[in-house]
């Protein structure tokens, strides 16, 4: 019975074993050079904008926007001689509670045109260029499906409808903007907003995560669905648009895109940024060209 | 290319050089152990007249041509075996079959004025290392499970993976650059899960041997190194059952002669027991964890004539896996290899042997794994039809000269995907008669020869031509083998090496999952093979009439056309797997130091290896070389068996290896007016493995209680005891690290885990 007993403890203690465990670990932070990261996207009609923030070392704990924000850079937008400098400014996104810094002009943008982006910066320019010619789209119709299923898995989604022209390389991503009140939601981890209250309401803005290239269905009927970020109910109003984008918004939120992808997914290869248009950056100045807005009511 | 030519002119040279004298007379015959029947393999003969000698081959044969002479002086050896002397007078050629008895008084310091086996000093061959058989026996392992991979990861050169995945590493490469085979059927897996258990049952196993440079031109396919495995024959003479009994698993192997000394069997089982033991104490919560595992080993060989002698052998092994564990690790598996091998010996005469073998093998990989909200779906299938030939000429005592031909017919059918996981509905699984597959053909054909040149210089000339075949793409190739031995002393020598190798399958590994979420394919349009080149040169010196051998090797590797997945690969079913990879080149160099007893109340060995590794990809790291994932630099191994006294034997090992390498973002790039559905930060990484993990390193202890006086039914048994202790001091190492929030700071936070702690172990062997 000791017998037993001895070898019954032993076998305890070594399946209890067979479970493994975890604990945290400084990671000593290597040196690290901060970048500027830039985002820029122009499109006619309406002022332009320039994000201009600065990345961090991994491991450092949150900062606030403010403190991300670069703000003493010297930038300007020049087209058909005429140079704009823009400026410093904000707003508060009621929605998040937070404040969003920016650099804006004054200067509507005109279509068929061409923009040169120069942000001086510590005495180093970043420069890219950006030609307004892309052509608005007819957003043919816009449906609703329960159920969808793509690689980022299966959702209840809002369906585009739209022929492609032919003629030149498109990217395409919707735009959606509508109200948001005490009960939306965005996002995965269901955000509420901190700062509305009672039946208050707010104007939201959403941008496509994907953006589709034409290669694969140029001169056709394209039909996409998404699932928007901000959470909806039956009868939610919402103005939706496509926006057709140049190559350089493709590439660089394509490549955000597979980052976020690899980063969810652990079976797939990491993805690197690189620095496009603008050299030891990371950033895009790009133009697009927005169809006019379709009223979408949620069935459900 | 030019020197490929002059390599071959050498070898025709060679070959047309030599001449047969009617003054010479050839000895031959067969080594066994005296009281089975076995073959012993690489056993030594020697002639003292001469000083010439020859070892036995797989088969136990041996050849060796001599001077005539009025009295031959020849020796025998092996290791474990008692040397036997002859002298001989013989006029014309003879057949001499030796019988060598163990040596089971290890205690005592058996005084033999024979010489003992120096082959790693006298042979030309280089960069092999013949596993010895009793550390395999003794050194503790998981669950008091004898493993041949694990051992042979003790020795320089060779690397294991991360602790729970399959595979080893050699030389810098990855684990598909190993050819590993039993009885010349390739096992594509040859790791159980976890690494806690051997694919091989070491009762089953006669020997092991692995070749890591230098390669003979016999051997091709991979580029990194050969793991050749012998099973046993099995008892000529009489029957015999040896079994264990251990805490997660257990095995059986009887033997016996089919016809006394005519032919024999030996049938091994192993079967595994956790998934009964473990399910009452798994939490509710982990009920899904279960793990069984078993193998069956099979071999059956008759002499049908004085020159012919048939054998037959199977091997078939599964895992089938669940595992609910921490927040990264939950994944189903089943994987198994099945192989069946035919072979026909066939001696022309006493100086041609020949071996024919058909070969069979089927091979599976089935994963299923979810991480996060996501789950990924793998299958890799794999058939292989082989026929091959290989022929042994020993003209006289100065050439040794092999040839031989191989075909083989591959089938492939990996598919993979990988999705986030639905809200509501079924996920579809895989199905592998649905899987697509894709075929192949390999033919490779061979030219040695070992010359000896004077009694201090010898070489090993070779060339070995490998075709691969398919419906969308041809490859051939010319493989040089050189390898130059010169003593510079009776008892030490200097050898240099160089050989190319081509390798048509691909293991592509993942650079980010936990598990082994790699895939097999073969070579294409798109997918060229990988190739190597090898140079290295060692000093070897043995001590104490080779009781203790020593050895400083070096070596310098490249490797072209390496494959791994792009960025941003997310496979799907649809997608063609060739069109996701990017290809690139890799270098690997590193100084070996080896120390080895082989007799007496303690034996073992102390290795030390530094090296480097590091790979270029043009589509990867923005173009700039990095470290491989497996780039240790330190790695250290210290083993130890001893005899207390005929009843205990202790054994020990530590292991020391420096951190590999993986990959973590330097920065966090804010992104605005994105509007993606999740976070606004993105990576940014400076460049790939930047990061090492710490330093592994584990103790594992073992007792073993020897009782030779037990009975059973009249007949003598002989038992042991072995009580084991892997990772003894509990070393908590890390198995990988992923990134985190922390919920109240958010702040992001490293995690590692570790996998396996202190292992205790209890097992009963016997023996009758």
């Amino acid at each position: 019975m000791k017998r037993i007993t001895q070898i019954l403890f032993v076998s305890v203690i070594s399946l209890l074993a067979m479970v493994s465990c975890e604990k945290e670990i400084i990671i000593k932070q290597q040196p690290y050079t901060s970048k500027l990261s830039i985002q820029c996207l122009i499109t006619p009609g309406s002022i332009p904008k320039l994000f201009l923030n600065r990345t961090l070392p991994f491991m450092n704990p949150p900062v606030s926007n403010r403190e991300m924000f670069v703000p003493d850079a010297n930038v300007t937008l020049e087209t058909s001689g005429t140079t704009e400098k823009l400026v410093t400014d904000s707003v508060f996104q009621i929605f998040f509670g937070t404040y969003s810094y920016f650099y804006r002009g004054a200067t509507p943008i005109e279509a068929n045109k061409n923009y040169t982006l120069t942000i001086n910066y510590k005495g180093v320019d970043y420069s890219a260029t950006a030609s307004t010619i892309q052509q608005v789209v007819k957003l043919d119709s816009v449906t609703y499906v329960q159920n969808f299923k793509d690689i980022y898995g299966e959702h209840e989604g809002v369906v585009f409808h739209l022929k492609d022209d032919p003629a030149v390389s498109n990217y395409y991503r919707y735009e959606m903007h509508r109200s948001a009140d005490t009960a939306t939601y965005w996002g995965e981890n269901k955000f509420k907003s901190p700062i509305l209250k009672n039946n208050e309401t707010t104007r939201v803005t959403e941008i496509g995560r994907t953006i589709f290239s034409d290669t694969s269905f140029s001169g056709s009927i394209f039909t996409f669905a998404i699932e928007p970020v901000f959470k909806h109910k039956q009868g939610d109003e919402t103005y939706v648009m496509i926006q057709n984008c140049d190559k350089n918004i493709f590439e660089f939120y394509d490549e955000l895109d597979k980052q976020m992808l690899a980063l969810k997914n652990p079976f797939v290869e990491p993805v690197f940024l690189v620095s496009r248009q603008f050299k030891d950056a990371y950033g895009v100045f790009g133009s697009y060209a927005v169809s006019d807005s379709v009223l979408f009511v949620y069935p459900e | 290319m030019r020197a490929k030519f002059k390599i071959l002119f050498v070898l025709i040279l060679a070959c047309t050089g030599f001449t047969v004298s009617a003054q010479k007379i050839t000895i031959s015959g067969y080594v066994k152990d005296a009281d089975t029947g076995e073959s012993l393999i690489g056993a030594t003969i020697y002639n003292t007249n001469h000083k010439v000698g020859a070892i036995t081959n797989n088969y136990g044969f041996y050849t060796l041509s001599l001077q005539k002479a009025d009295t031959l002086g020849m020796v025998f050896s092996y290791i474990g075996y008692l040397p036997q002397t002859k002298k001989i007078a013989v006029s014309k050629d003879v057949v001499l079959n030796i019988n060598l008895l163990t040596s089971n008084n290890s205690l005592d310091e058996v005084v033999v004025n024979a010489k003992r086996n120096d082959n790693n000093v006298r042979e030309a061959q280089m960069g092999v290392i013949d596993v010895p058989l009793r550390q395999l026996k003794t050194l503790p392992a998981i669950g008091g499970e004898n493993d041949i991979l694990k051992v042979i990861q003790l020795l320089p050169g060779v690397q294991s993976g991360k602790e729970g995945t399959t595979g080893f590493h050699v030389r810098g490469g990855n684990t598909d650059q190993n050819l590993v085979q039993l009885d010349e059927a390739t096992i594509y897996n040859p790791n159980h899960l976890f690494g806690l258990f051997s694919t091989f049952n070491t009762n089953a196993i006669n020997n092991v041997k692995l070749i890591k440079g230098g390669f003979p031109a016999e051997y091709g396919g991979r580029l990194s190194s050969i793991l050749e495995i012998t099973m046993k024959e099995g008892n000529k003479n009489n029957f015999a059952v040896s079994g264990g009994i251990g805490l997660l698993s257990s095995n059986l192997t009887l033997e016996g002669p089919i016809k006394k000394e005519k032919g024999s069997f030996i049938i091994s089982g192993r079967r595994s027991y956790f998934d009964i033991l473990a399910k009452p104490f798994i939490p509710k919560n982990k009920n899904n964890t279960n793990y069984y595992l078993y193998d069956l080993n099979a071999k059956f060989n008759y002499t049908l004539t004085d020159k012919d002698r048939v054998y037959l052998s199977f091997f078939t092994g599964l895992d089938d896996a669940k595992y609910t564990g921490a927040s990264s690790l939950n994944y189903g598996i089943n994987f198994g290899n099945k192989t069946a091998t035919f072979r026909w010996n066939h001696l022309f005469s006493n100086k041609i042997f020949s071996n024919t073998s058909l070969i069979y093998n089927d091979y599976h990989n089935s994963l299923t794994t979810a991480q996060g909200n996501y789950i990924a779906q793998q299958y890799s299938g794999i058939r292989d039809l082989n026929a091959k030939t290989d022929w042994e000429i020993h003209p006289n005592s100065k050439h040794s000269i092999k040839i031989g031909a191989n075909y083989s017919y591959n089938t492939f059918f990996p598919a993979t995907t990988a999705n986030k996981i639905p809200k509501k509905g079924t996920i579809a699984t895989l199905k592998p008669d649905s899987i697509p597959r894709k075929y192949s053909s390999q033919l490779a054909f061979y030219l040695s020869d070992e010359i000896q040149f004077n009694e201090f210089l010898s070489a090993t000339i070779g060339v070995r031509v490998p075709v691969f075949l398919s419906s969308k793409a041809n490859y051939s190739a010319i493989e040089p083998r050189a390898t130059l031995k010169a003593s510079t002393s009776p008892t030490s020598s200097i050898k240099a090496s160089y050989t190319e190798m081509n390798q048509f399958l691909h293991l592509v590994p993942s650079s980010t999952a936990s598990l082994p979420t790699d895939i097999w394919i073969s070579s294409s349009k798109v997918v060229k093979p990988e190739v190597s080149r090898q140079y290295s040169l060692g000093w070897f010196k043995n001590f104490d009439n080779n009781a203790i051998e020593t050895s400083v090797e070096a070596y310098y590797k490249t490797m072209s056309n390496q494959v791994l997945f792009k960025e941003g690969t997310l496979p799907t079913v649809d997608t063609d797997i060739d069109q996701q990879l990017t290809f690139g080149k890799g270098e690997s160099y590193g100084l070996e130091f080896f120390a080895k007893k082989n007799f007496g109340r303690l034996t073992g060995w102390l290795s030390y290896t530094l090296s480097w590794t590091n790979q270029t990809f043009k589509d990867l790291n923005y173009g700039k070389t990095f470290p491989f994932a497996y780039d240790k630099r330190h790695n250290i191994s210290v083993v130890a068996t001893y005899d207390l006294n005929k009843k205990w034997t202790v054994a020990a090992d530590w292991v020391f290896t420096s951190g590999g390498a993986f990959t973590l973002p330097q920065g966090k790039v804010p992104v605005f007016e994105g509007g993606t559905l999740y976070d606004i930060f993105y990576n940014d990484y400076t460049q790939r493995n930047n990061f090492r993990y710490r330093s592994y390193h584990r103790l594992d202890l073992s007792f073993i209680h020897h009782n030779r006086e037990l009975t059973w039914f009249g007949k003598k048994v002989e038992s042991e005891w072995v009580f084991g202790l892997y990772n003894a001091y509990s070393r908590m190492n890390p198995y990988f690290v992923y990134l985190t929030v922390d919920p109240l700071t958010k702040k992001p936070m490293a995690k590692e885990v570790s996998l396996l702690p202190v292992l205790p172990s209890v097992s009963w062997n016997f023996k009758f």
